[in-house]
């Protein structure tokens, strides 16, 4: 797992409010070389959370990064070299990462976490639970969805998808239906899903 | 939480093993994931385990060395995609869209472990995570791909839920692209390799049907409707069912690697086929009619 991957990683257990950043248990770092993409380390610049990226590469104990940094440092060689080291050569290769609002922990085994979650640690909603909340309230940006609507679900519960394209293709005699779809909300409003509300 | 109880249920499922099978299962208790659920879209249903992720399980290495003909359009969108951009593939497979486009980073995720091993091992940025929870932060990704892998997941609120996420871990603008297989195939005689999971299926293993509930969409897009190449009409008869068993033959010699197989025959997972020579282990799928992924 990539320091990249670890600024993506988000704790998603029912109930957790800010699952991020996971802290880290190392027990083994690598290093990997890999080709530096400015283009890449600019895109990924303005998304990443620099202290989280510091504080993560401290435990991998890599030093270099700057404690702050802005857009400008994108133009320093030596700052993108470091950037590149940080984010994409180094690779936690055992350990752990975990939740910072629960404790639970995420094995990360050659390389690989294991991000998957227990039955119980899922958000879930039973019918019961649907029948008493009369009438759903559009109570969440986004989901406006009717009661009576709720079985045939999704249409009105999701804003922010414009379909781009649809397409049947076929490969080898079989049909595929291909999808295309954009996200048209902004990104930095978290967008919350209302699970009590998607049954069928 | 309720126990989710299935008749016939493996072992990994421990109400049905103390209880006797049928007999003590009251008829209420069986839950049809579909309708009567008490389960939402993150639980995932006992047929999904059971077809889905433990046959990959059980196929992976076979899977993935019959796993590298891509998708021309899928490539094509792929190399679309501005140089720097991070792509999210949801079931990922063993990761043979990651890396397509050299000017992007790929970041998989897959929820069988043998095939992100697989990934991993040939230098991919991959994990262990369902598609339908994924634990990223929002609008990190510039892009994402799901790729055959929305029909192996049974309830409809377990697709929507997963096309929600990936929307959700794309940026605003970003785009998402979605393959399914479709209920309306040219060719019937694939149909016929199908099984399709009948009423009779879906009461023995997975509770009494309610009747389908399919009201129309009043979903509203800016839709550009491409009606290309499609072909209405002549697939009704299939109208009926869309859950299909997709039989996956995994021939003797590639059986023997993987113990797997000797326990999934023990248990009835898989079945022999002498005169293929091969393990047949059976997949969920449920084939998409056009419009459905727009309600
Ligand atoms: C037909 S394969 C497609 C793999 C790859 N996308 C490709 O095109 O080659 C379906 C994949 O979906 C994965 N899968 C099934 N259910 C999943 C879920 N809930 N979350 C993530 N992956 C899942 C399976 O493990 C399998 O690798």
């Amino acid at each position: 797992m990539r320091l990249l991957t670890h600024n993506m990683l988000s704790s998603n257990i029912k109930g957790v409010t800010n699952g991020f950043p996971l802290r880290i248990e190392v027990e083994k770092v690598v290093e990997k070389q890999v080709d530096l993409s400015p283009a890449f380390l600019r895109n990924m610049f303005s998304k990443i959370e620099w202290k989280a990226l510091v504080d993560a590469s401290h435990s991998f104990g890599y030093a270099e990064l700057p404690e702050q940094a802005d857009a400008s440092m994108l133009d320093s060689e030596d700052f993108l070299r470091k950037f590149h080291h940080a984010l994409l050569e180094l690779h936690l290769e055992e350990g752990a990462l975990i939740c910072p609002e629960t404790g639970r922990r995420f094995p990360v085994s050659k390389g690989i976490p294991n991000m998957l979650l227990h039955e119980d640690e899922c958000i879930m909603m039973t019918v019961d639970k649907l029948k008493t909340t009369d009438p759903p309230s559009p109570q969440i940006p986004g989901i406006g969805l009717a009661r009576e609507k709720a079985l045939d679900g999704y249409s009105k519960a999701v804003e922010g998808i414009a379909k781009v394209k649809m397409k049947i293709m076929s490969k080898r005699k079989q049909k595929f239906i291909i999808w295309l779809a954009r996200n048209t909300k902004s990104s930095r409003e978290p967008q919350q899903v209302n699970l009590e509300r998607c049954t069928s | 939480m309720r126990e989710i109880r299935v008749k016939g249920a493996s072992s990994l499922c421990s109400s049905t093993t103390l209880c006797d099978e049928e007999t003590h299962v009251p008829q209420s208790d069986l839950v049809n994931d579909e309708h009567n659920s008490s389960v939402g879209a993150k639980v995932t249903p006992e047929i999904e385990m059971k077809y889905v992720h433990r046959v990959y399980e059980a196929i992976a290495p076979h899977f993935s060395s019959t796993r590298f003909a891509k998708w021309p359009k899928v490539a094509a969108f792929l190399s679309s995609l501005s140089s720097g951009s991070l792509v999210l593939d949801a079931g990922c497979g063993n990761g043979k869209y990651s890396g397509l486009n050299p000017d992007c980073f790929f970041i998989g995720c897959d929820i069988s472990h043998p095939l992100v091993k697989i990934c991993a091992d040939r230098g991919h940025e991959v994990l262990v995570a369902d598609a339908v929870n994924l634990p990223y932060k929002t609008g990190f990704g510039d892009a994402a791909i799901t790729i055959a892998v929305l029909h192996h997941l049974r309830t409809e609120c377990r697709r929507k839920k997963a096309i929600e996420e990936l929307v959700r871990v794309v940026k605003k603008g970003g785009l998402v692209l979605i393959t399914v297989w479709a209920v309306e195939q040219e060719d019937k005689s694939l149909l016929n390799k199908w099984t399709p999971i009948s009423e009779k299926y879906a009461e023995e293993w997975i509770g009494p049907s309610s009747p389908r509930e399919c009201s129309p969409s009043s979903f509203k897009l800016e839709s550009i409707q491409e009606t290309e190449e499609h072909s209405s009409g002549h697939a009704k008869g299939f109208k009926e069912s869309s859950e299909y068993f997709v039989p996956w033959h995994l021939p003797y010699h590639r059986a023997e690697v993987s113990g797997a197989s000797a326990s999934a025959l023990a248990n009835g997972l898989a079945k022999k086929d002498d005169k293929k020579d091969a393990v047949v282990y059976n997949r969920y799928y449920h084939v998409f009619s056009e419009g459905e992924l727009e309600r």
